[in-house]
């Protein structure tokens, strides 16, 4: 658009400067018309030009009958007309020149754009070095989540959490105990999905997780590592706070230590974590007893013994 | 003639041009720094487009790869002002679906983060949605590209070198005919 109106500028200049010209410059305007081809529309303006002068040399010359100055005049203004039309093309081929040259960017940058997005595609995927999926022991739940619990409890619970979520460290908090005593009970199992999407610590602890239940200490090391939640995002469960930790839930074995140092079950945390949001799964912690999501006031002890209740 | 108006609206004036090129490198930096933020963590990026649950799986995927590397090479384009009505048209475009993604995903009760700057995807169960920020700061940007698509000619931009040549070549047709 700014260009445009540039092009206008230009086109009004040479007809407002005729008086600037020498008499040498009318053959020449004929071959502007001429040369316009280059530009494309260049044959009609070169036709239009030539009749404009035409007309123009008429209407003159029965008006030049009255005064001396006649034919003076004509020439000055059939030249002046002529200019003018031959500018007028060359700004209407300038301007195709532009669109032209306007559309080639155009296309070039939303070709570099759709490029840009399949290299990022391609990078990206090859960056997700697919771990190997090893699976622990105790992962036989759905979607291979790991099952806390005797096998002939009547009720499943489904229970969806990040070692670094502070919602469900309230949740443990709060209703843990509850949790527990119906595990104990017999009355309900656990599925449990260990989600990690709150940074590379999060994948970490779910690593370990996974390391314990391969030794049957899931339960431990889940207590031990909600009672020692680090603040969020901050990096917090590192490997050497796992080691730790795992000390204090019983894990001393090399196996654990090897698990956590080299990350052994990144590729079942992955896994687990993708398999719970393609399942729509948007919250942590979200549970399910006997397959339906508990709202957020059933969380709390009452609200979750009603529910297995409900369930059995 | 110059009223206010007429200074911010036509494409030649300075406060004009002033105006487009400070809506082309504010979208651009914004562009550059939400796929800067995002390149890093693909992992956050699939589960934030899967949490819109609109794609289907195998749309998913592609989408969280590519976007984040589309938004920058968009910023880098628009702060060098390289096709800037059609960078801009671009970044209206992807305003757009942005914000009908956030608004479905309001409608539907959805409670996410947008990742709009960041991975987002799944929030904790007590987490705040934004919506209504999320929705307020996308429009405003949407209109900033809306802007910068009507009024491309900003200064410091390639597109205004690349303009020149058509011009001299028109020149140097007219010297050679001693105009």
């Amino acid at each position: 658009m700014a260009s445009n109106s540039k092009t206008r500028g230009k086109g009004g200049n040479g007809r407002n400067t005729p008086t600037s010209t020498k008499p040498a410059a009318r053959p020449g305007s004929g071959s502007g018309g001429g040369s316009a081809p280059r530009g494309g529309s260049g044959p009609g303006g070169g036709v239009r030009g030539g009749t404009g002068a035409n007309s123009a040399a008429g209407s003159n010359s029965a008006a030049g009958a009255g005064g001396g100055t006649g034919p003076a005049r004509r020439g000055k203004a059939s030249a002046e007309d002529r200019r003018a039309k031959a500018a007028a093309a060359r700004a209407a081929a300038a301007a195709q020149e532009r669109r032209r040259r306007n559309l080639i960017v155009a296309g070039v940058v939303v070709v570099a754009l759709i490029v840009a997005g399949v290299i990022g595609f391609v990078v990206q995927n090859s960056r997700e070095e697919s771990k190997p999926v090893v699976l622990p022991a105790a992962a036989t739940g759905s979607h291979n989540g790991i099952i806390v619990g005797q096998a002939s409890a009547p009720v499943t619970v489904d229970m969806y959490e990040d070692f670094q979520c502070p919602a469900c460290e309230a949740l443990e908090t709060q209703t843990g105990p509850t949790i527990r005593t119906l595990l104990d009970q017999g009355k309900i199992k656990i599925d449990y999905h260990v989600m990690s999407f709150l940074g590379p610590e999060s994948k970490r602890a779910a690593n370990a997780a996974a390391a314990a239940a391969n030794e049957g200490k899931f339960r431990q090391l889940h207590d031990v590592l909600y009672a020692n939640q680090p603040k969020e995002h901050t990096g917090g469960f590192t490997k050497d706070t796992l080691l730790t930790l795992g000390a204090k839930a019983g894990l001393t074995s090399q196996a654990y230590k090897d698990a956590v140092d080299k990350g052994t079950y990144d590729g079942y945390v992955a896994k687990v974590d993708g398999d719970a949001s393609k399942a729509g799964v948007t919250a942590t912690p979200t549970v399910l007893v006997g397959g339906k999501q508990l709202s957020g006031t059933q969380l709390t002890p009452d609200g979750f013994r009603a529910a297995v209740t409900a369930a059995s | 003639m110059n009223t206010i108006a007429y200074r911010l609206t036509t494409p030649t004036q300075p406060a004009s041009r002033g105006i487009s090129t400070v809506l082309r490198l504010a979208l651009g930096v914004v562009w550059l720094v939400a796929g800067l933020l995002k390149v890093n963590d693909p992992d956050g990026m699939l589960r934030s487009v899967r949490a819109f649950r609109i794609l289907p799986e195998a749309l998913v995927q592609p989408v969280a790869y590519g976007v984040p590397f589309l938004e920058i090479a968009l910023g880098v384009l628009l702060i060098v002002g390289l096709a800037v009505r059609v960078t801009a048209l671009l970044s209206a475009l992807m305003f757009a679906a942005y914000i009908t993604a956030i608004v479905s995903a309001a409608a539907r009760g959805l409670r996410i983060d947008c990742g709009c700057f960041s991975s987002g995807g799944d929030l904790t169960a007590d987490a705040p949605t934004h919506y209504t920020s999320e929705l307020v700061r996308d429009s405003l940007l949407l209109a900033a590209a809306a802007l910068l698509a009507w009024r491309p000619g900003g200064y410091l931009a390639v597109d205004r070198i690349l303009d020149k040549p058509v011009n001299d070549r028109s020149r140097s047709d007219t010297d050679g005919l001693e105009f």
